[in-house]
């Protein structure tokens, strides 16, 4: 299974990032070499052979809901290309 | 053209837990901007989410409240989509194996609506729009969220009002979530479509965000006659988005909805998926409380309510919760519901709340009402002191004797009014004496009037039959 030029152009469009043509041709590649080792996994015999997965245990493995301390303001913001006092800020989003 | 009209609701709810969903923040509403934030919360590289047990818990308790099923397996996916409230451009939802499956609720037609599932989510952080651009707030990034997602099963608004209402009375009981409407701790989706009954589903239109009763019973009306309109002028469209906008009672186009498929979900590999043991959901619902619908069947019960006055003072928590600690120390059922459902939701009404809170405190009410059912308060001072120690929780009895507002039954103080009333409208006097029962109100207005609304209306008619017989 190969992925097409026109999937990865709507990827793109759905993911807002913009990729060259070269870049295109590059993608495809990479995928497809994804997908072949899928399809070499897939081609494997394993019937017969119990499905087996490790959940873990809702009601002793989980994290105890008890608060720890989150990050000083600053150092939460001091990432941020913009910001102000308080905030993170971002160009004008209205829907 | 008559129409049907198909509602479908997104309910989202957030969990009253102490932290957040998968990192150790604390769950706070209305804190400083950015001061309950990680590096989990802000979508840095190379952290890993922890489950919140509690979130969990919550979830299946919410699920077990309303006959859901609850998964042995479940599993979380990355839904992804890109906004600034959203630090690791996807939110963790559940698509696949969520936690509670099915379930429902009956409306008061009997009409039962069914839920397709309830799953556990994560909240986005908070956009604050300003002139200069927009702010991001993140301390709601990772909140968790129930989302409790109908079948398309709602036929009216009013229906849909009605559901949502039970359903939060639901919630509230079962104590997850505050369910605050004014502050998006409740807020629902609504899908809508219209088609000729006999015909196929209509195309779909969903709106965002709705956060109050009358915002969804004002949003589907409109949208139910716009598509209506459209559809009556042989217009087409295609299923989208759309945005209400309550100060306009208008909706506007906001996006075609993108497909489940766009969201691109996939396993969040960072997430083991959880194994529900039966013997856990067991000891949850053994902690369920008693949900509104069997509160209403005990209370006709054992009180011997009509079906209406018990379906009336179980329909919110906060109108059950009174009720109930007003009998604690004035146990007088039906007089102390004839007072709740008068005079307090009177009052109630007038405030015109989504989230009801009354802050006067049951014991202050059962005083009052003491006062009243004794005959030492008139009504009309039982209402006047309603409204003062509503929010102050003065002592009634104090009040009462401090201002001498204990009604006046000594027949021979209303003896001599009574008696200059006769006097002064002998016209009244003599219809009454043929009998006219219309007239026994004008002489217990007028008494009211001369003593200051403090009259007992019964010693009031006794005393004036005794004038008029002799």
């Amino acid at each position: 299974m190969a992925v097409t030029h026109d999937e990865l152009v709507k990827l793109a469009k759905v993911s807002g990032l913009e990729f060259s043509d070269k870049e295109y041709t590059e993608l495809i590649q990479a995928f497809k070499q994804k997908t072949e080792l899928m399809e070499a996994m897939n081609a494997v015999d394993t019937s017969g052979i119990e499905l087996r997965y490790e959940p873990i245990n809702a009601e002793k493995d989980l994290r105890e809901d008890v608060v720890r301390p989150s990050l000083p303001r600053d150092t939460a913001l001091s990432g941020a290309a913009e910001k102000d006092s308080s905030a993170f800020l971002v160009p004008a989003t209205v829907e | 053209m008559s129409y049907e009209i198909v509602i479908g609701l997104e309910i989202h709810c957030e969990l009253k837990t102490k932290t957040k969903a998968f990192c150790s923040c604390r769950n706070e509403f209305g804190a400083e901007p950015n001061v309950n934030v990680c590096p989990g919360c802000l979508g840095m590289p190379g952290t890993l989410p922890a489950l919140n047990k509690t979130a969990v818990e919550y979830c299946i308790r919410a699920g077990l409240a309303v006959g859901c099923k609850i998964s042995r397996y479940s599993a979380f996916e990355r839904k992804h989509y890109f906004y600034p409230d959203l630090p690791n451009a996807y939110q963790v939802s559940q698509l696949e194996y969520p936690l509670c499956i099915g379930g429902g609720l009956t409306l008061d037609s009997g009409k039962f609506v069914r839920l397709n599932r309830i799953h556990l989510e994560e909240d986005a952080g908070k956009l604050l729009h300003g002139p200069y651009g927009t702010r991001v707030d993140l301390n709601r990034a990772g909140v968790p969220l129930i989302e409790i997602v109908t079948e398309p099963d709602l036929r009216s608004a009013d229906e849909a009002v009605e559901f949502l209402a039970k359903l939060k009375s639901a919630l509230l009981t079962t104590g997850v979530s505050d369910c605050k409407m004014q502050e998006g701790r409740l807020r629902c989706d609504v899908n809508v479509s219209v088609n000729k009954p006999g015909d196929k589903w209509g195309t779909r239109i969903e709106m965002k965000n709705l956060a109050s009763f009358s915002a969804i019973k004002r949003a589907i009306t409109y949208e139910a006659k716009r598509q209506m309109d459209e559809l009556d002028k042989g217009n087409t469209f295609v299923q989208a988005t759309r945005r209400w906008d309550d100060k306009d009672g208008k909706s506007y186009p906001m996006r075609d909805k993108e497909t489940s498929n766009d969201y691109r979900y996939f396993p969040d590999a960072n997430i083991i998926p959880i194994n529900v043991e039966p013997s856990y959901v067991e000891s949850i619902r053994k902690t369920l409380p008693e949900m509104p619908w069997e509160l209403k069947e005990r209370l006709q019960k054992e009180l011997g309510l009509s079906e209406y006055d018990a379906r009336t003072i179980t329909s919110d928590k906060a109108y059950s919760d009174l009720y109930l600690n007003v009998l604690k120390t004035f146990n007088e059922p039906k007089f102390v519901l004839n007072f709740i459902m008068g005079e307090v939701f009177k009052k109630l009404n007038a405030l015109g709340q989504d989230d009801i809170e009354i802050p006067l405190k049951p014991e202050i009410l059962a005083k009052l009402l003491k006062l009243y059912h004794g005959k030492t308060i008139a009504q009309a001072t039982a209402r006047e002191l309603l409204d003062e120690i509503w929010e102050s929780n003065a002592d009634p009895e104090q009040i009462v004797k401090d201002r001498n507002l204990a009604q006046v039954s000594d027949s021979g103080a209303l003896e001599a009014i009574l008696q200059k009333l006769v006097a002064d409208n002998p016209k009244a006097a003599e219809q009454l004496k043929m009998g006219d029962p219309k007239v026994n109100q004008f002489f217990i207005g007028q008494t009211m009037k001369a003593t200051g609304g403090k009259a007992n209306p019964a010693v009031v008619l006794e005393v004036l039959n005794k004038i008029i017989n002799k």
